[in-house]
């Protein structure tokens, strides 16, 4: 028996089809088959369409034939399209204001919801029942609500408190007030960042609390010191996610779903305009032009990734805790 | 001294009992406060919905405070007997459940190779996987239409569905392999003696373990496939294979101001499903969210 | 490490190539087609009796369906053994084909409206180029230009003026529909007479004379009820009274010229509405609502018939109600409002595109000859919606034996969609004089015309709605403008 062990062993380490060898090779197997779905799902789904349109991104594909290889796209983006400037501003704005407001509104909203009184978990769903209402719905909702002539509900009800029926907010139908509109249309679906707030609330051993307040914490400290620490992995990873998301919002085509003046999903005078919907229009609006959208849409891949590698970089402030 | 003793002994008994007076009378008024509050934020939040519902019982051109002038039973009969809703209605359902079962097993799947086991290149593609989150919707929907269309597949439910077949979404991948590897593998490796290979360990052990993410998983899948929009809009073009949210879409498109209550009886019975759903998840969903922010 | 990632990146890019690859190897080339996309054989005799499926396409919005159904029974009675096979689509006509395009599914005939088709022309290969076609029938003695009109068979036409693509299905002039119930409600109101002022070929300030008597009755004067939708939007509205005014929006250079005095004129002649309040600005979302039975006028091509169905649906459950018998108690049409020197009216064209790949190209003619005949263009009425012919001998309405779009309607004004339309004049000519095309982006190419006209549309919506100066509107037009025709 040893000396089988021992061939076992001396045998020839480096032959291809020694149990070994065999043995790793079935484990490695293993582990790539299940990972197998995965791999060639990124690769179809996600790097092929990726690399596919920045090849297209140089040329003029229109859908059905490609005529020439240029950096013109790029050229038009920067230089010729009176929008494009007014698009990245929107977007930016939208991006940057509303993630952030979300996740203050939501830690207060999750403050309420987990006031210790009776009936509380009723308030947290009907606190969450805004986000659960699908995105159209909500577009078409709001534009009746916050409509910008006299049929809009807000208006309705101002006129029926005394305001005179001449006036009318505007909202969505000027281009000052649309962004604005647009954000606090953005307020009634904090209930998502609430729940993660409570899952980070969850997260946090009262105990630390308990210390505190032996310690003599106020509310406020309590806050700075312990709350807002132990939450930075959940505010982090939502804050990536977030600006990634709102990055690509496409609400306002459902707002301004005819176009009232340009482009469909534009908004007055362009104010809504987001990157995501002026790839969509491009491409998808009639006169197929994938090359150009393929340009904008990787410029706005650029900036995501430079913007999360700057995120991670600086994401000194991430306190982890316990390692896993 | 006996009197300075009684004294002593019956001050601090007074003092008890206004101190609890104030302070019950304290949190009567922080409860007080506490309700107030939570109800004005719930009236705020619900009044759009409210809206909704009483705007899908009225007539078309009448202001709300007209309500009881106009109600009608109308749009409600529209959306079931109009064939517009039914069909779209049907197709979003075939998407949804296809998805609600396939995404969870397929990340599990998958998530089940980076939690439990080892081989070169795992945690590459990993890595590789979670950029893929950054690679925007925009980008991919390009060639993917391109490419459907040559494979015919447009008009149908198959770019709704099959993609997710492969995997399952990275972030679900993600949360998986957090809750996995979080574990303990005593079960494991007691299946493993036992003579059970991976495919069994993933079936018979991990997998009836993971019921909470596996809930989580399949919840998102609903709620996420259920309001989808931008997808249905690109693939789906012809009439009889629109989605729920695409059929609302288009009859969203062009039409007077005025003209739009039917769509808001669609909206409220477009909300309905998922809030069912959210009633019936609520812990898990609450639960699911931390797994995932453990390592951030 | 660095052999398991260049082992991982060889797979990817194999798999990658892979997919381009198997992207590409879809194309297959038709070899009944020419190098221009074009059936190699002209055929324009077809045997009756030939079996074959022939798949249409129709856009999924008022009639179109009850009108292509119509058509195809129509033709069954000819071919008898023909199949139709009817296909719904709901997008943009040019979005919708397109896709239809891409995925190899395309029907041999399509319903479309002139700009789509423009748009469509782009393609090689997708549209059936009619024109040999019609030359071979006029050869044989089967077929005769001058028996439509002009102008119309010109908007199924490349640049208005070239291969015909399009085949037009009837005439969709710009008309006015008018409310007379609530006419009549502001003549009891005031004792003043406004209908009799309302005739065909009224002049705007005829036009204007009537609204503000209009404006005197107590539903009007106040603010929050409009007389007009006027479809500002439209080019088929603003193109004619930009002509009228002579504006030219490109010199025969190509140049831009749209700055002038003509333009100044024609944009305050739109914001004149706006601010007199004969009609909702373009930008409040409000509207006079005529299909709601709130406004008086509308300006749009629709058929009579159509817009009396929609007037019947909004006084359905009130005092008002009427049917078709009685329906020229409350409705009636009558033709644009025209400027007095230079009178333009325009139209929109609907019609049917065949495809160039189509197995049976000649059947495809054949339909569009049936859809050109008496019998089809009856068919088109019979189904319920009376559009105007396309064919000149087909305008007297009130041969309603012969000419079946008036069967039913002759106490309506029908003559306000062929007033100066090729009527038929003394000398055995026929008047043309009122039309006009919007055809101005020719200088530029066709693939154009789209994104030129929503520039202007905006252009004249955002000068009309009264926020925006001359100079900011015309900037913004040139940039557009400037960016539309440098797209690749």
């Amino acid at each position: 028996m040893s000396i089988i062990v021992q061939n076992e062993q001396i045998g020839k380490k480096g032959s291809l089809f020694s149990p070994r060898r065999r043995r790793a090779l079935r484990g490695w197997l293993t582990g790539f088959l299940f990972a197998l779905p995965v791999i060639l799902g990124i690769i179809i789904f996600s790097y092929y369409p990726a690399i596919q349109t920045f090849f297209w991104s140089f040329t003029d594909f229109n859908g059905m034939e490609i005529t020439e290889w240029s950096f013109y796209q790029y050229e038009y983006m920067f230089t010729i399209d009176p929008d494009i400037w007014k698009i990245f501003g929107n977007t930016l704005l939208y991006a940057f204001v509303s993630v952030p407001l979300g996740l203050v509104l939501g830690y207060f909203l999750a403050l309420a919801a987990n006031f210790k009184v009776k009936g509380v978990p009723v308030y947290r769903l009907l606190f969450y029942m805004p986000v659960i209402i699908p995105g159209i719905v909500n577009g078409i909702l709001f534009s009746t609500i916050l409509g910008g002539n006299k049929f809009g509900v807000i208006n309705e009800l101002f006129h029926a408190f005394g305001m005179s029926a001449d006036k009318n907010f505007k909202f969505f139908l000027s281009g000052n007030t649309a962004m604005a509109s647009l954000l606090f249309m953005g307020v009634w679906t904090v209930g998502g960042s609430m729940i993660i707030w409570l899952s980070a609330f969850k997260n946090i051993p009262d105990t630390l609390y308990e210390a505190a307040k032996l310690d003599g914490a106020n509310a406020w400290q309590r806050l700075i010191k312990i709350t807002l620490p132990m939450s930075t992995p959940m505010i982090f990873y939502n804050l990536i996610t977030g600006v990634i998301g709102a990055l690509q919002c496409t609400t306002p085509l459902v707002i301004d779903a005819a176009g009232i003046t340009g482009a469909p999903g534009s908004g007055f005078d362009n104010s809504l305009y987001f990157v995501a919907i002026k790839i969509y229009n491009e491409a998808f609006g009639g006169s197929a032009y994938y090359a150009y959208a393929s340009a904008i849409a990787w410029v706005l891949f650029a900036f995501i990734g430079i913007l999360t590698i700057i995120i991670f970089s600086t994401s000194k402030w991430v306190f982890y805790g316990e390692e896993d | 001294m006996e009197q300075n003793l009684s004294i002593a002994r019956n001050i601090p008994v007074a003092v008890n009992e206004d101190k609890m007076r104030s302070a019950r009378r304290k949190r009567t008024v922080l409860k007080i406060v506490q309700y107030v509050v939570l109800t004005l934020v719930t009236v705020f939040l619900i009044f759009p919905f409210v809206v909704m519902v009483i705007r899908s019982f009225m007539r078309d051109g009448y202001s709300l405070m007209e309500f009881s002038q106009a109600s009608t039973l109308k749009n409600w009969k529209d959306l079931f007997s109009d064939g517009a809703y039914m069909t779209p209605l049907l197709k979003t359902v075939i998407i949804v459940a296809v998805n609600v079962v396939v995404m969870p097993l397929a990340s599990s799947l998958c998530a089940y190779s980076f939690a439990r086991t080892k081989w070169k290149g795992k945690e590459l593609t990993f890595a590789l996987m979670l950029a893929t989150m950054m690679i925007p919707a925009s980008i991919v929907q390009l060639p993917l239409y391109v490419l459907f269309s040559k494979l015919g597949w447009l008009n149908s439910v198959l770019p709704l569905t099959v993609p997710n077949l492969f995997g399952g979404g990275a972030i679900n991948i993600f949360l998986f392999r957090q809750y996995i590897r979080s574990l303990p593998k005593e079960l494991e490796e007691a299946a493993k003696i036992d003579g059970a290979n991976a495919l069994r360990r993933y079936a018979r052990v991990t997998l009836p373990l993971c019921k909470p993410i596996l809930i989580f998983v399949a919840v998102n899948a609903f709620t996420a496939n259920w309001s989808d929009f931008m997808s249905p809009l690109i693939y789906m073009t012809s009439e009889d294979s629109y989605t729920l949210a695409v059929a609302i879409y288009q009859n969203t498109v062009g039409v007077r101001a005025s003209a739009i209550n039917v769509r808001m009886a669609a909206g409220v019975f477009m909300s309905v499903p998922p809030a069912i759903i959210f009633l019936l998840f609520q812990k898990n969903l609450i639960d699911g969210l931390t797994v995932g922010a453990v390592k951030g | 490490m660095l052999k398991r990632m260049s082992a991982f990146g060889a797979c990817a890019l194999l798999v990658l190539s892979v997919m381009l690859g198997f992207t590409a190897c879809f194309e297959v080339d038709n070899p009944n087609l020419d190098e221009n996309g074009q059936p190699n054989q002209i055929v324009t005799e077809v045997d009756y009796d030939i079996t074959a499926t022939l798949k249409v396409a129709y856009k999924s919005e008022n009639s179109e369906k009850a009108i292509v159904q119509s058509l195809a029974d129509g033709f069954k009675k000819i071919f008898k053994n023909v199949t139709v096979e009817l296909v719904a689509y709901n997008d943009g006509t040019a979005n919708a084909i397109t896709k239809l395009y891409n995925a190899k599914t395309m029907p041999d005939i399509f319903m479309s409206d002139s700009f789509s088709m423009l748009t469509l022309s782009a393609t090689k290969g997708l549209l059936l180029n009619f024109t040999p076609y019609i030359e071979q029938e006029i050869e044989a003695g089967n077929f005769a230009l001058e028996d439509y009109y002009d102008a119309y068979m010109r908007l199924g036409q490349i640049g208005f003026n070239g291969a015909q693509c399009m085949i037009p299905r009837s005439a969709d002039r710009v008309v006015c529909h008018i409310n007379k119930k609530l006419i009549r409600e502001v003549e009891e109101e005031t004792g003043k007479d406004i209908l009799s002022k309302i005739h065909n070929g009224w002049t705007w300030e005829e036009f204007y004379e009537v609204c503000d008597l209009l404006k005197e009755g107590s539903t009007f004067k106040k603010g929050g009820r409009f007389l007009l939708d006027g479809e500002i939007k439209w080019e088929a509205v603003w193109n004619p009274v930009f002509k009228s005014y002579g504006v030219e929006y490109f010199d025969k250079d190509g140049n831009v010229a749209i700055d002038s005095e003509a333009t100044k004129q024609a944009l305050d002649h739109f914001k004149y509405w706006v601010s007199q309040g004969y009609c909702a600005s373009p930008t409040s979302g409000m509207s006079a609502d005529f299909e709601y039975g709130k406004g008086v006028f509308y300006f749009n091509s629709m058929a009579a018939s159509q817009e009396i169905k929609t007037l019947i649906e909004a006084y359905k459950d009130t005092d008002d109600a009427f049917t078709v018998e009685n329906a020229s108690n409350t409705y009636d049409v009558v033709t644009m409002p025209v400027k007095a020197d230079n009178p333009l009216i325009g139209a929109g064209a609907a019609g049917y595109c065949g495809y160039a790949g189509s197995e049976n190209p000649a059947l495809v003619w054949q339909f569009m000859k049936y859809l050109l005949t008496k019998d089809g263009q009856n068919a088109i009425a019979d189904s319920g919606v009376n559009y105007v012919p396309v064919r000149k001998d087909m305008a007297d309405y009130t041969d309603s034996e012969n000419n079946h779009w008036g069967k039913g309607y002759e106490n309506i004004n029908l003559q306000a969609y062929v007033y100066k339309s090729g009527e038929l004049l003394e000398d055995g000519s026929y008047n043309d004089d009122w039309n006009c095309n919007t055809d101005y982006f020719n200088v530029k190419g066709s693939k154009y015309a789209v994104d030129l006209n929503a520039g202007v549309s905006t252009f004249v919506t955002s000068y009309a709605a009264g926020s925006k100066s001359y100079d900011t509107v015309l900037n913004t037009l040139k940039k557009t403008w400037d960016a539309a025709l440098k797209k690749r």
